[in-house]
């Protein structure tokens, strides 16, 4: 409000004009005269001789003014407070107070105080008062019931999670404690969903009305700290495989829906994987996101659409070789997916030439894959982008997980143009290349050319430039395996160009198929070094 | 002496907010020269829009001058068509150090100048350059794509290309790859001959086989490309569409 609106709403109240009806009257000095003549006439009746007027003595026109004074400020201060009826009886009593000091000091002193007039303010007064006091009253009840209803309507959106707009309902109530807990809990929630430009705002707000109000100003000052680093996340916004900051002690732990974000632990086409935890049922989860800032609005809901149909038919799926989706959501612009969190390493870890597994780790390892995939397959589910990457195996128990069944292609398929962030088709079959349908068969192409790499550190084709590596997979054979590996068992040999015939027809007539040679070739094996 | 009557028209389509796409035509002043240019940038945010616009911007300032000087030696005007490629190259290169948000843009580049009735394209990406004529469309240009790589390898055949998992790759473009050497070709142009430059939002929305009801008649050329934009729109355009088109008189 500008001070010359709110000069001119306070002008015009009822307890300015009686002040200025005060200030009139003290100013004006001489009593009006059917005040005083009213007055004596009534003191008068008792039978005092009018040709006696008692002399009024020199004090009496102070008194009067201050009289005049206390009276304005009772009325314009005590009146409101006591409300209409505690104030009538007191006025009244105030009154007959005057009165009878009036007649006292007339009787026995023999002097004569106007206070008449001052009974007249008083009386006068209360009656305008009465005026004020019952649109007030209203005008109170209603302010306390708006405050309530925000209040309610505040935490109601606090709990659906739309902070903003709770903190916005909150803005025009009075500052109580409830309300100053309700704004630091919307902060905290802020803070968590790592808009930290809003949360610093909201703690401010919480400073300006009450400065020591709980951790407020620690946790401003952390975040002020925060905004000043690089990677803001406020500031930047631009990578696609932008990470969240992960805050000091002093602010609380990201979220992600439900997920409270521990840390990093990998970046993927889509996005940033996190550590996360459930904290309902302290479950440890790993969170993959897919971020859509990057896209346009509709290239991103039709994305979003994909990542949660592709997720959640993964979802359906339930065996010890394929890591278990929990949960899809959405948060601000990140989509994720909360699946178990897979203990071990990703077989790329173990696929360069000096850092290979035993050729019989290899063989079981990828004989689990293909009893996994065969078991997906018979749900109707293609991983599409089988890769060392996405298995992951945990030497010390030797579990093996398929992870990303479905997801891992799509932002590939959606980003456009810039050839250099997209994934290398190392791995792809032929007919994924060209685009044809992508059925189980894919998925056994993309096994044999995974366990290719992993026997040899090498792939079947290379090729410096997505456009030759592409038509050397559409066009060429191979290059034999032995290449690399010439003592390699010729029944491995036969397993991986079996495999990765280009012909889907021609590879294993299942991934089960394949598991079972996988696993007669490995019974060889291990007879033949025992022997 | 030939006369030219150039038009030209960029539409951000009816799904992208932003319009990456930049274009631009000149003619000389005497009439006997022109200049066609279509940029189609891309890397997201706002990278597109700034590469197709320093590339655009690049080819007006090298070429632009020259569009007044008579009877030059076609060597000389391949020259400076490729120095307009590498200024392009330099200026895209430079601003993507400046800023890291940048750091992913680059742009395609085709652009036709035509001196009398002779011209010469050039072009980086899959932008492309069309001579019409009579009833037919004649692409001139050859896609810097992966896609088209396929397509001449026989791995695919025409019908496969919309499900290509790297359609929209690129093998080659300004800001994205290091060799910016431009695939150049002369023609002879005819009286009534129309050239048209335009981005992959258009040939994306509108096959070649439907331009030549819209191309032609009596329309002025501002009017045809118009049509040629609002059919594409029409289709539900999914990509910035923009078109330039020279009609020789």
């Amino acid at each position: 409000m500008n001070p010359v609106s709110a000069v001119l709403s306070r002008i015009f109240s009822l307890r300015l004009a009686i002040l200025a009806l005060t200030l009139m009257l003290v100013l004006a000095g001489e009593t009006p005269g059917f005040l005083a003549a009213l007055d004596q006439m009534m003191l008068g009746l008792p039978g005092y001789p009018y040709s006696s007027v008692p002399v009024a003595p020199f004090w009496s026109d102070a008194v009067v003014h201050v009289g005049l004074v206390v009276s304005a400020l009772y009325l314009v201060i005590a009146v409101p407070r006591l409300g209409a009826a505690v104030a009538l009886p007191v006025t009244l009593l105030i009154g007959c107070l005057l009165l009878v000091t009036q007649a006292a000091l007339m009787f026995y002193h023999d002097s004569w105080l106007p206070l008449g007039e001052v009974v007249s303010f008083l009386v006068g007064g209360y009656l305008l008062m009465l005026f004020w006091l019952q649109p007030r009253r209203e005008n109170l009840a209603l302010a306390e019931s708006n405050g309530v209803a925000r209040l309610q309507l505040g935490r109601l959106l606090l709990q659906q999670g739309r902070a903003d707009e709770a903190g916005a309902a909150l803005a025009a109530c009075s500052p109580s404690d409830t309300v100053l807990g309700l704004l630091y809990d919307i902060a905290i929630v802020q803070e968590r969903k790592r808009q930290y430009d809003k949360a610093a705002a909201s703690y401010r707000d919480i400073l300006k009305r009450d400065k020591g109000f709980r951790d407020v100003a620690k946790r401003l000052a952390a975040l002020e700290a925060l905004a000043g680093q690089s990677g803001y996340p406020g500031v930047d916004g631009f990578d696609a495989n932008r990470t969240l900051v992960i805050p000091e002690q002093s602010l609380s732990r990201p979220t992600l829906g439900r997920y409270e974000i521990e840390r990093e632990i990998g970046r993927g086409a889509m996005g940033v994987v996190y550590l996360g935890r459930d904290p309902r049922i302290a479950r440890t989860v790993a969170i993959k996101t897919l971020n859509c800032a990057a896209f346009e609005e509709q290239e991103a809901g039709a994305l979003k659409a994909r990542f949660f149909r592709e997720a959640e038919a993964a979802g359906r799926l339930s065996h010890p070789a394929i890591v278990t989706v929990y949960d899809v959501g959405e948060d601000a612009d990140l989509a994720y997916i909360a699946m178990d969190f897979a203990r071990g390493r990703p077989l790329s870890d173990f696929s360069r030439p000096r850092k290979l597994l035993p050729l019989a780790t290899v063989l079981d390892i990828v004989g689990r894959v293909a009893e996994a995939l065969d078991y997906a397959h018979g749900h109707q589910i293609v991983h599409r982008d089988i890769k060392p990457g996405n298995i992951i195996y945990d030497p010390a128990t030797g579990e093996v997980r398929i992870t990303d069944f479905g997801i891992a292609k799509i932002a590939d398929d959606s980003r456009t143009r810039t050839g250099s962030v997209m994934g290398s088709p190392l791995y792809m079959s032929p007919e994924q290349l060209k685009g044809s349908k992508v059925t189980g068969h894919s998925d056994i192409y993309s096994l044999g050319v995974t366990l290719y790499k992993l026997v040899s550190g090498e792939t079947p084709y290379d090729g410096d430039t997505l456009a030759s590596l592409t038509y050397q997979i559409l066009n060429k054979r191979p290059r034999s395996v032995r290449e690399w590996r010439p003592e390699l068992p010729q029944g491995v040999v036969r397993l991986i160009n079996k495999a990765i015939q280009r012909e889907p027809d021609k590879r294993f007539a299942s991934a089960g198929a394949m598991a079972e040679a996988i696993r007669r070739v490995l019974v060889r094996e291990t007879e033949r070094v025992v022997s | 002496m030939t006369c030219f009557a150039v038009a030209g028209l960029s539409d951000a389509g009816v799904r992208r907010a932003v319009n990456e796409d930049a274009v631009a035509w000149r003619v000389s002043q005497a009439g006997d020269q022109a200049l066609l240019v279509v940029a189609d940038g891309m890397g997201g945010y706002a990278g597109g829009s700034v590469a197709s616009e320093l590339a655009v911007a690049a080819v007006l300032e090298v070429i632009g001058p020259k569009l007044e000087i008579p009877d030059q030696d076609p060597m000389t005007m391949d020259d400076a068509i490729q120095a307009a490629f590498n200024l392009a190259q330099r200026r895209i290169l430079s601003r993507r150090q400046q800023m890291p948000a940048l750091a992913k843009m680059g742009t395609t580049l085709v652009l036709a100048w035509i001196r009398d009735d002779e011209a010469h394209i050039a072009h980086l990406g899959d932008s492309r350059c069309y001579l019409i004529r009579g009833g037919e469309v004649q692409c001139q240009t050859r896609d810097d794509t992966v896609v088209q790589k396929m397509l001449e390898d026989g791995s695919i055949n025409e019908r496969d290309v919309p499900k290509v998992p790297f359609r929209n790759v690129l093998t080659r473009a300004l800001g994205g790859s290091s060799d910016v050497l431009a695939s150049m070709r002369r023609i002879d142009l005819l009286a009534g001959d129309r050239l048209l430059l335009c981005s992959d939002g258009l040939t994306g929305a509108l096959p070649e086989s439907c331009w030549s009801g819209l191309l032609g008649g009596e329309a002025s050329s501002a009017e045809q490309v118009r049509q040629l934009v609002d059919a594409s729109l029409a289709n539900q355009a999914s990509d910035n569409v923009s078109v330039v088109l020279l009609t020789v008189l």
